[in-house]
């Protein structure tokens, strides 16, 4: 009895029979036969049916009663073949035999007591049953599947993630700030939404493409050379390697042949919405959750591409290092800044998003044992990947500021690869006498493809300051290698001085440059004045984009005159950073989970990202990261960003702010990850936050890490200078997960921000997690994607967006603390809506307590008695009890509250 | 482009309830023969008798002027609530008009095509297609000059000047300047 099959429908009797199309077990009850007729010539003698050939006319067959339903067949047991009414199309059993979903209830995975219906926790298990399984051993126990409806959706698409975007989208609806929004003519509100959002997606797919891109490039060569089981390890220090990866694919890739698999589903995913968006039409809101599905993708593949370097490129990472060494690894050795380059020798400088280049080429001069003699440096991303394999290489500008880099006339020599941000390195460079080597599959610039030509040949091009393309990598290191093996001497020009003035002579005060100028720069006034301090400030607040330069009817070569009559300030360009220094370990963030969420210290963890597509002589960054450290958050940076972060020196003690800070993820902390693509580490930590502080499951499970990230984690990212669309994809995925992102001070250039409206209260609810009831909350995190004109305002707002509703008393004294003072010191003015996220007055800072209490009363007309608060103004503006407004305002601390109305606790298990 | 002529700029402004004057970062930043921009900001708000809606670090200038009701807002902000038709504190009634000064066109183009119900004019630097107004790409000395005909034109009441580019002797109300620590 005990082996005889069960029938599946009932569950009760023993099987006796299956199903001739889904193949489950039946029993007598529960089984039907039916009879076809085959009516075919072959079985049709005289108007009856008759065996033929192919065997008899009539059968019978055993079916459950979902498939007879499903399938034409004539109904019953014993029936006679009818010879009457219309002909009927013969019935093919078995067609979509295999293909049909397991049944609910056939696919049962046992956890602990429970049996767990594996068709209900994955829309479609098949050809997933076995990594289900997996996940549901290792990451769940029985009471978490008691408690919560659970949902475990490997490989996931945009559709699978639709529920939580959604919920986002209409609490943070989006406003669109881009050129698209103004073509729709007298178009419906409902239309302009599709335009926009198709703008959007659009923008996001070409980003996500970019990064998918070179992740597969890297990925190929490593398959290449180590083939698919080649272990992808990051060190002991390390828990959770790939959070971006399993948390959409359901698994951390081990080897080589994992990752390409992982990959292959972000392929996948890039090119379904490229369909989608080819179609030029859809719904705002899907198309936007589309492209916030692309900014999770974007970071899985920097993440492939990340791991990839880690562990097949000798990049630098803290992996195996045991935290207490941490915190002054790696050493503060790479110098930034052009006033760091011995132009005495020759000087190489990388340009683009491809490693690979630098690898072969930097590789390949090291055999040559040019390397020593020469300076090895890098135009943004390409020189924070150099100096994470390279020891002795240098970083010369942002991204945003190549052109000045270039300009200035400092290389001799530029090797190029494609970038995020569209640069003529090949005409610019021209202008500066310096030659290009264009190389890989993906680089796009007008040059003659001098791939076959020797590499002789292809140096002696470059020694007459020829611009070459040379696909291969390999080939380009060997023709660098004979570049610097016989050095023809500087190539670079200098700005002169004297023509400089000459040039400047010729400006008519037409003022284009200063229409076409993106930062307003009074461009032409400093020229005709012939005032050197004046021309100095405009280098100082210049982005280098040389926008003035096309627009300029007299061809003045505005760049050069900048930089000719800022010589100074370009030798005093110098200082020294950490290089990148790859993932976050384990004991990091099991310490800043304690610290942020429950200790409170200090009002949260900032990232800092961006391009350097800004004026402020690269200080920016600088000032809002010192400003945040001093307030106790815990600063991450990568790309372009890590090195403006350093371009400050305080006075007293001559140090940048990597000497001054560890390089820990903690509370006064100041990380660089690394590259542009090492931001996957930061992405990550989100995840390992939930992992951590909630024990949430991070494999094929995205709702609730995100859940929990937004409402609990006082998170934030800001974007200074975004010069691509790269950024906004970032941006998208950071918001995705709860981290909201702030974009400044050119913002508003990008097309979509997802800004949320304080006024509107509907907006901010949530479910309590026990009770299931609605509650209305505070406006926080008040925005996802938010735009800034000045860095006060990007550091007073990083703060605000920290606010979470679930946070505890502590974080949340911290957290009105800093905005409070923030918002003073830069606005001279406390803002409007501190009063929204105030619980209690043992939230208020106790040196600053009365003061605020004090405004309480008199401003807001709060009952106030000496340090208590008696009555509350509540939002409907009437003046309630303190604990009726605590009643029905806000998520009482310790709370379990979710934004998710399925991770409401369970009935059942409440009982 | 239609011609600007001063007197009807202010004539069109008037006839609006309610405006709001928003002021953007290159008011801070932009200087037109010794005048910050920041002052025409303070100036036409303080001749229309609005308040101001001063957005990056244009407060603390703004502030200092006499005779002007400004608060520091937030422009992504600021445009969600038009949008919304929620009314932040400082306003008295929802704006009919938005007078649109220190921002760039590219960074508000998409704002204010989205706007519906309220006029727009745009007072530079650059050209606002999208507005219903906006100054021409012209030379700094230009726009100066158009800039103080239309503090003229709005301190006269626009009912005595000449257009552009003639000036108008008409006596004007003065807004004291910033004052200065000391």
């Amino acid at each position: 009895m005990a082996d005889s099959p069960v029938c599946r429908v009932c569950n009760q009797n023993e099987a006796t029979e299956r199903c001739a199309v889904c193949g489950v077990d039946l029993c007598d009850i529960c089984k039907r036969v039916v009879h076809s007729e085959d009516i075919s010539a072959s079985h049709r003698v005289k108007g009856v049916s008759t065996e033929g050939i192919l065997g008899p006319a009539q059968r019978k067959y055993t079916v459950c009663g979902t498939c007879m339903v499903e399938a034409e067949f004539f109904e019953g047991e014993g029936e006679a073949a009818r010879d009457a009414g219309p002909l009927t199309p013969s019935v093919r059993i078995g067609r979509l035999e295999g293909f049909k979903r397991p049944r609910k209830g056939q696919l049962l995975h046992k956890v602990g007591d429970l049996a767990v219906d594996l068709t209900e926790i994955t829309p479609d298990i098949r050809g997933r049953e076995a990594l289900v399984r997996q996940i549901l051993q290792e990451e769940y126990i029985e009471t978490r599947l008691r408690q919560y409806d659970t949902r475990i959706r490997p490989f996931a698409g945009s559709h699978d993630l639709a529920e939580w975007d959604r919920i986002l989208l209409e609490r943070y609806r989006p406003l669109y700030t881009g050129a698209a929004l103004a073509c729709g003519g007298r178009a419906s509100e409902d239309a302009r939404a599709v335009v926009c959002a198709l703008e959007t997606l659009r923008e996001h797919i070409m980003a996500a493409a970019k990064s998918v891109a070179s992740a597969r490039e890297l990925l190929d060569e490593a398959l290449k050379v180590f083939g698919p089981d080649k272990e992808v390890e990051l060190g002991r220090s390390i828990a959770y390697k790939a959070c971006n990866t399993a948390v959409l694919t359901g698994f951390e890739p081990r080897n080589l042949g994992e990752m390409d698999r992982a990959l292959e589903y972000a392929e996948a995913q890039l090119i379904e919405q490229m369909v989608v968006a080819a179609q030029g039409c859809g719904d705002p809101v899907d198309l936007e959750s589309r492209a916030l599905h692309l900014g999770s993708l974007n970071f899985l593949a920097s993440e492939i591409e990340e791991l990839t370097k880690i562990c097949c490129f000798d990049y630098l990472s803290t992996g195996d290092m045991p935290v207490k060494e941490m915190a002054f690894f790696p050493a503060v050795r790479v110098p930034i800044g052009m006033g760091c380059v011995d132009r005495t020798k020759p000087v190489l400088a990388f340009f683009g998003d491809s490693s690979l280049a630098i690898f072969y080429t930097v590789g390949r001069l090291e055999e040559e044992g040019l390397a020593p003699a020469m300076e090895i440096t890098g135009l943004g991303n390409a020189g924070h990947e150099l100096v994470r394999i390279y020891e002795h290489g240098k970083i010369l500008t942002s991204t945003g500021k190549a052109l000045k880099g270039i300009r200035a006339g400092v290389a001799d020599l530029i090797v190029a690869t494609e970038s995020c941000f569209p640069v003529d390195v090949v005409g610019q460079a021209a202008k500066a006498g310096i030659p290009v080597l264009v190389t890989g599959s993906r680089s796009s610039y007008p040059l003659a493809d001098r791939s076959g030509e020797a590499v002789g040949a292809l140096a002696e091009r470059l020694k007459k300051r020829e611009s070459i393309l040379v696909r291969c990598f390999e080939k380009a290191a060997d023709v660098v290698a004979a570049f610097f093996k016989d050095f023809p001497g500087k190539m670079g020009t200098v700005p002169n001085r004297t023509v400089a003035g000459q040039a400047m002579e010729r400006c008519t005060g037409c003022d284009a440059c200063f229409h076409a100028c993106p930062k307003s720069l009074q461009i032409s006034t400093a020229f005709k004045a012939g005032d050197p301090i004046a021309v100095a400030e405009v280098y100082d607040q210049c982005l280098f984009c040389g926008r003035c330069e096309e627009a300029c009817p007299e061809q003045i070569p505005v760049m050069d005159c900048l930089l000719a009559c800022s010589a100074g300030r370009l030798a005093s360009d110098r200082f020294r950073m950490r290089p990148g220094r790859g993932p976050l370990s384990h004991l990091e963030f099991r310490d800043l989970t304690f610290g942020l969420v429950l200790g409170g210290n200090g009002p949260g963890m900032v990232t800092l990202l961006g391009c350097g597509h800004y004026s402020g002589s690269d200080e920016d960054l600088a000032a809002m990261a010192k400003d945040l450290l001093d307030r106790n958050c815990v600063v991450m940076t990568a790309g372009c960003a890590a090195a403006d972060v350093a371009r400050s020196i305080d006075p007293a003690t001559g140090k940048t702010l990597s000497e001054q800070y560890p390089s820990l993820a903690t509370l006064k902390g100041l990380v660089n990850c690394g590259g542009c693509s090492a931001d996957a580490h930061i992405m990550a930590s989100m995840f390992k936050f939930a992992r951590l502080g909630g024990g949430i499951s991070i494999k094929a499970n995205f709702e609730q890490p995100a859940d929990y990230s937004l409402n609990r984690a006082p998170f934030a990212v800001i974007i200074w200078g975004p010069a691509s669309e790269k950024m906004m994809v970032k941006a998208a995925g950071f918001a995705r997960v709860g981290a909201p992102v702030i974009l400044g001070p050119s913002g508003l250039r990008f097309s979509r921000m997802l800004v949320g409206n304080k006024y509107d209260r509907r907006a901010w609810i949530m479910y309590d997690g026990l009770t299931g009831e609605l509650r209305e909350i505070e406006p926080a995190p008040p925005h996802l994607i938010y735009p800034v004109e000045t860095k006060e305002e990007a550091v007073t707002m990083a703060i605000k967006l920290c606010f979470t509703p679930c946070a505890l008393r502590d974080p949340r004294l911290s957290t009105i603390d800093n905005y409070t003072e923030a918002h003073e010191k830069y606005f001279g003015e406390l803002p409007d809506d501190w009063t929204y996220y105030l619980r209690s007055p043992m939230e208020l800072h106790v040196m600053k307590r009365m003061r605020f209490l004090d405004i309480l009363r008199r401003e807001h007309g709060w009952e106030i008695q000496r340090t208590s608060v008696v009555k509350a103004r509540n939002r409907d503006g009437n003046l309630v009890p303190m604990d009726e407004y605590l009643e029905h305002y806000g998520i009482k601390q310790g709370r379990y509250a979710t934004m998710v109305k399925r991770l409401v606790m369970r009935e059942a298990v409440k009982e | 482009m239609k011609r600007f002529d001063a007197r009807k700029w202010a004539s069109y402004v008037r006839k609006h309830n309610n405006p709001l004057v928003v002021a953007g970062d290159g008011c801070d930043r932009i200087v037109l023969e010794g005048t910050r921009l920041g002052a025409y900001a303070a100036r036409v708000a303080a001749h229309l008798g609005c308040p101001v809606a001063a957005t990056g670090n244009t407060i603390l200038e703004l502030r200092r002027y006499d005779g002007v009701r400004v608060k520091k807002m937030w422009l992504a902000e600021l445009f969600r609530f038009l949008q919304d038709g929620s009314l932040e504190p400082f306003l008295d009634r929802p704006p009919d008009l938005l007078v649109l000064i220190g921002y760039r066109p590219e960074g508000i183009h998409g704002l204010v095509a989205s706007l519906r119900n309220i006029h727009t004019v745009h007072l530079g630097p650059g050209s606002l297609g999208v507005a219903d107004k906006t100054m021409e790409e012209t030379t700094l000395g230009e726009w100066k000059r158009k800039l103080d005909d239309f503090v003229e034109a709005l301190s006269s009441g626009g009912s005595t000047h000449d257009s552009y580019p003639g000036r108008s002797t008409a006596s004007r109300t003065r807004v004291s300047g910033p004052h200065r620590a000391g």
